[in-house]
């Protein structure tokens, strides 16, 4: 699975790097609305009142509005906007979506290798989308509405402050929205799950058995698209424990129970997980054993466009090194004496093959645990290599078992077993080093790829934590929906919207139009490079003039861009939906961000609306 | 605005919309399947004619006219957005969505040939490769073909795409580097088989089966070679592009379906029937019409001869009417002819360098004499009829050289005279001996792999004496590797091929091709040890390093 690098960075460090960037979204703002509330009523008075106006107005909110809230009038408020919201009917968005369910398998491809991760993907990315859609439209055409319907005058006469109005319609349509995706989580969930259930039988009769071993093998039947090879050890009893499993196919596997004489397959396991990994930091050392900072070139390229993961060559002493910190001998089971446990590593290679080599074979590597502390000589740092085969595009596990950690001793030559955390853990920290053992192949690897595997977490909870991230996404844009149609009439303010929306989910791509990464110049060369139909690579065939004066056009539109794209929430961080479909555990400290960046707009944009209908004067 | 003109307005409205209904029935009638036959508006007749009706394309998916119609007309957008999804997801190598995004846009646009091709092309040839483990690679070839089997279902008309999966099962099943993995997984694919078979292949015909009775690769290609020719003959488009091409790919398949098997060590009768199966079928790729580029009439393989005997009989009967007419003008144009090219024409050919190669090829260029050239110089009482003579004479020869060229085109001759030497029993015991040579080398037990080696050398001679023209790199590819042992286990006896070495010009190929090939340069010496050879392990200076 693919993990952002900025998912690494723990909450507390992020906090400190982030709050500067809050300051500045709330200064923003603040500033924005005190120059313009400054000059229009400059314009309708004289400078002089106009500050006393704008001052009054900072001061009735400091001391009078937001200290006297009243639960009671917002409760009032958002019962009246969840009934708007129903009269609108906005259950329909419910049931649309269970008809795109019902009508799912005609266009999901049901025979792909990881069905789990297809369906997931598709249950969440259209409850995203479908309830972020609803947030859109009803946040941003109430408050317009009843202005236009004069039915606002109904509450602005009664004694209801500004940010109670506001406060009201957020909770109000945000209640309507979280019903809505509590019921499309479930029917979602039910949905992947039974999806994804199948039996396959297995015929006796079809059954090799190998005489000398006991062992069985074979085919299951074909269900769902698929089928498994198996194993059966003939020699066990069964009862309640399996006699034997099938490949994985599909994503998952089976485990095989003896029924009498029949054998009879389990359900699939190994589809819907939660993973917990540890994470660890990595660095390069490149084919001569230099470290990067002692001019080591670090990774290598093989030539692949995408450039996440790195390569190590093998049989050189090109390596890849993950520190982790923070480990304790509870994290691995370790016995009282220390000497029992084992280290469960999972990783997620990638290989490069230079030469066909053996094509059944998989390419050797190996791994070596590390003392951190370089001062040590490399007898008293090293672990002997514990080698493993790596297998592509999957997550395979290397458990190393505390009697394989050893060291050979530089006395006898003999290679003794070396206790993990005496030796080689120093303050928590151990390194772990992964080298390619065969000469002209490659292994590539990104930070995410080798991971310390912590006891399993539940997939329902990790399904929840997913659809908690979209309900921030649809807490996000009601803010901005309700904020917008403060001040814009409500086709306006939806347009708005989706602007801030669709900036959030592309600030990525602007950044790289920006920078350049992204080939083809800005929207007016691209829209030229269009139309002349010149390739994106190629230089703009327009004259020195012409080029210089579209692109810095396109440079100016670029900054204005990226600068309102920066002040939108980043919604991708949001969607933690490849996170479920992989089967990894939604980190505490990604949501604890989310929780963050969720408040600090909602903060924001209520004191931001709070001023708008204040200076608005709507009653006047 | 009284009531009398707004009434007028109404009736010039309606009357303009019932006027606009003739035309839009002209144009936009649908085609019907009543037994009246009607052919429908312009567009269905248009569309008819064109082959780009639903109806004479292919089966019509629901799901795939569903989801044409929920895009509405955003249909190439949805199409372009889909592509660029699918270009981004294999660059991020998350295959499973490629795959499902491929799916999606197959359904928008079913009866766009190209995608079928592209995106099966991307499937098996491009993602597999990406894969270490073989049995993945597999699976990728795979859904390839099965994605192009899909697409033959929705242009049934089409008999190039149906080619096409004849060709991925032959050849990217057969032909690639894990071969021999691949077709063994592919024997034991009973589900892929089950697919195929809905696909109306007979699979557990004995026209698929390998050796081992179960469904073999290059012989299913064989089979949808078959389904592409039977398209072909029932489809109102036919075959596009060149029929010789169209037509070579199935007995081809039977000869590399024979040379499998004698690659994989069946070196008894199932390699001799197969090369029989696979002649006869080269015959009746002969007998068959083939539209010729060169001519522009169907000509057939075997016709050849037949043509050379008619142009000389015609030369004959031309030669008689004016029995010194050739023979003078011959004279008069090699007169014509510089000194420097007739001195080239006199060299012996073996003795000819490249400088006395090009002045013989201009000076036959001129030494040309057509057989009209012939009859005009033929005397006035018998040139009408030597004309007459000639015309179909010049006619013959084009038609000689058009078969003369298709043939080697596909190397017709050399496939024939393979299959034929191939089922020779002394073809077969030297295969045999070569291969005990190999397996004796392997085990180190040199002297008796020399015999074996030896033995197996004369009798290839004796082969190639009766065949000489199988003197190429082809038959020679599975020989190589064995002589090439044989050069290494004669330096162990410190002997040198001796110069009367009766395959000696095999070793020569063998030389050329492996002169081509580069040596790996991935590892370099390191700056501690700028000595370093190649591919030494490193591992020890590291530590001492340190």
């Amino acid at each position: 699975m693919v993990v952002d690098p900025s998912e690494f960075i723990p909450f507390s460090e992020w906090l400190a790097s982030a709050v500067g960037g809050f300051v500045v979204l709330a200064l923003v703002i603040f500033v924005a609305w005190t120059v313009i509330a400054f000059a229009f009523t400059a314009i309708r008075n004289t400078p002089q009142q106009a500050v006393s106006i704008v001052g009054g107005g900072l001061k009735r909110a400091v001391l009078e509005d937001f200290p006297r809230t009243s639960i009671r009038r917002i409760v009032g408020m958002t019962r009246l906007a969840v009934q708007e919201a129903i009269r609108n009917k906005v259950l329909i968005i419910f049931a649309l979506f269970v008809v795109l369910l019902l009508f799912a398998g005609w266009f999901l491809d049901v025979q792909n290798d990881h069905p789990a991760r297809l369906y997931l993907g598709f249950v969440i990315s259209t409850s995203t989308y479908l309830l972020l859609a609803l947030a859109m439209f009803v946040s941003a055409f109430s408050l317009p509405n009843d202005i236009k319907n004069k039915t606002i005058y109904t509450i602005t006469t009664k004694p209801v402050r500004a940010h109670e109005i506001f406060l009201g319609r957020v909770l109000g349509f945000g209640l309507v929205g979280t019903v809505l995706l509590i019921l499309m989580a479930v029917v979602s969930y039910v949905f992947v799950v039974r999806g994804l259930d199948h039996v396959h039988t297995i015929e006796t009769a079809s059954i090799e058995w190998d005489d000398e071993t006991g062992m069985g093998t074979g085919y299951t039947s074909v269900d769902s698209h698929h089928r498994h090879d198996f194993f059966i050890n003939g020699n066990l009893e069964g009862g309640d424990d399996p006699v034997g499993f099938t490949e994985v196919a599909q994503g998952h596997s089976h485990a095989i129970f003896k029924d009498g004489e029949n054998y009879v397959l389990g359900p699939p396991t190994g589809d819907l997980l939660a993973r917990v990994p540890v994470y660890g930091s990595l660095r390069f050392l490149d084919r001569y054993g230099r470290e990067s900072d002692e001019g080591g070139d670090g990774g290598l390229s093989v030539g692949k466009e995408w450039t996440y993961r790195e390569y190590i060559e093998g049989n050189t002493l090109n390596t890849a090194i993950w520190t982790f910190e923070g480990l304790t001998p509870e994290m691995f089971n370790t016995g009282p004496a220390g000497d029992e446990g084992t280290v469960p590593l999972e990783l997620n290679l990638r290989v490069f093959r230079t030469t066909k080599g053996d094509i059944e074979g998989n390419i050797q590597g190996e791994v070596l645990l590390v003392n951190p502390e370089k001062t040590l000589s490399v007898v008293d740092r090293y672990s002997a290599p514990i080698s493993f085969e790596a297998e592509e595009f999957q997550t395979f596990q290397v458990n190393i078992d505390y009697d394989e950690i050893r060291r050979q001793n530089p006395q006898t030559a003999e290679l003794e077993q070396v206790n993990l955390f005496r030796d080689l853990v120093v303050d928590g920290k151990l390194e772990i080093h992964v080298r390619c053992r065969e000469h002209a192949q490659f292994f590539g690897m990104a930070q995410a790829d080798l991971y310390i595997r912590a006891p399993e977490g539940s997939f329902e909870m990790n399904f929840f934590k997913c659809y908690l991230g979209i309900w921030m996404q649809l807490v996000l844009v009601t803010l901005f929906g309700v904020f917008f149609s403060t001040f814009l009439n409500g086709i306006v303010a939806m347009v708005a919207t989706l602007a801030i929306v669709v900036m959030g989910i592309s600030s990525g791509f602007i950044g790289e139009v920006q920078s350049g990464d992204a080939p083809g110049g800005g929207p007016i060369e691209s829209l030229i490079r269009n139309i002349t139909q010149q390739g994106a690579t190629v230089d703009l065939d327009m004259g020195e003039t012409a080029t210089s004066v579209i692109q810095a056009m396109d440079s100016f539109y670029l900054d204005t861009m990226e600068s309102i794209a920066k002040l939108a929430p980043d919604f991708p961080k949001f969607n933690m939906a490849s996170k479920v479909a992989y089967g990894y555990d939604i980190d505490l400290d990604l949501i604890l961000k989310q929780i963050t960046t969720t408040l600090v707009y909602f903060f924001v944009l209520l004191f931001a609306g709070y001023f708008v209908i204040s200076s608005r004067e709507i009653a006047a | 605005m009284n009531l009398e003109t707004s009434f007028k307005r109404k009736v010039s409205y309606i009357s303009g919309i019932v006027l606009l209904l003739f035309p839009l029935f002209y144009l936009g009638q649908p085609a019907t399947s009543d037994s009246e036959g009607g052919r429908g508006g312009k567009l269905a007749q248009l569309r008819s004619e064109n082959y780009l009706a639903q109806s004479n394309l292919g089966e019509i998916d629901p799901v795939s006219s569903t989801m044409q119609l929920a895009t509405f007309g955003l249909r190439p957008i949805a199409v372009i957005v889909l592509w660029e999804k699918a270009t981004r997801f294999q660059k991020m190598e998350d295959y499973d969505n490629v795959t499902a995004t491929v799916n999606q846009i197959s359904k928008l646009q079913p009866n766009f040939v190209s995608i079928w091709k592209f995106q099966a092309h991307n499937l098996a040839y491009n993602i597999s490769v990406d894969f270490d483990n073989y049995r993945h690679r597999y699976q990728w070839v795979r859904r390839g073909i099965d994605f192009l089997m899909e697409g033959t279902k929705y242009n049934s008309q089409d008999a190039k795409l149906v080619q096409e999966v004849g060709a991925y099962t032959g050849s990217k099943i057969g032909g690639s580097d894990e071969k021999r993995q691949f077709r063994r997984l592919f024997s034991a694919d009973d589900p892929f088989h089950q697919r195929m078979e809905n696909y109306g292949l007979e699979m557990d015909s004995q026209l698929v089966a390998g050796v081992d009775g179960k469904p073999d690769n290059w012989k299913v290609a064989n089979r949808w070679y078959q389904k592409s020719e039977d398209v072909a003959k029932f489809s109102d488009s036919g075959i596009r592009g060149d029929w010789l091409r169209f037509y070579e790919r199935k007995p081809q398949a039977l000869i590399y379906y024979a040379i499998a098997l004698e690659d994989e060590g069946y070196l008894d009768t199932n390699a001799q029937q197969a090369f029989a199966v696979a002649h006869s079928s080269l015959e009746e790729l002969g007998s068959l019409d083939i539209l010729s580029s060169f001519t522009g009439t169907t000509l057939r393989l075997n016709q050849g001869a037949e043509f050379q005997r008619k142009l000389d009989e015609l030369r004959q009967e031309i030669n008689a009417l004016g029995p010194d007419v050739r023979e003078t003008l011959r004279k008069e144009r090699f007169a014509s002819l510089s000194k420097p090219q007739q001195d080239a024409l006199n060299l012996a050919p073996e003795l000819r360098t490249e400088y006395h190669i090009g002045l013989v090829q201009e000076a036959n260029e001129q030494l040309f004499i057509s057989e009209t050239e012939v009859a005009e110089a033929m005397p006035e009482s018998v040139k009408e009829q030597a004309m007459l003579l000639a015309a179909e004479a010049e006619d013959m020869a084009v038609q000689a050289d058009a078969v003369n060229y298709m043939r080697s085109m596909i190397n017709y001759d050399y496939w024939l005279k393979r299959c034929e030497m191939e089922q020779l029993e002394l073809a077969i015991t030297a295969r045999k001996t070569t291969a005990k040579g190999d397996e004796l080398f392997v085990q180190a037990r040199l002297q008796p792999a020399r015999l074996e080696y030896e033995k197996a050398w004369e009798m290839w001679t004796e082969i190639f004496e009766d065949y000489p023209s199988m003197i190429t790199k082809d038959t020679g590819q599975n020989l190589m590797p064995s002589i090439a042992n044989y050069v290494e286990l004669l330096g162990q006896f410190d002997e040198e091929v001796p110069e009367d070495f009766a395959l000696r010009s095999i070793v020569e190929l063998a030389e050329t091709e492996l002169a081509g090939t580069p040596e790996s340069n991935i590892q370099f010496p390191s700056p501690s040890n700028p000595n370093r050879i190649k591919g030494e392990v490193p591992k020890n200076d590291y530590l001492q390093n340190k």
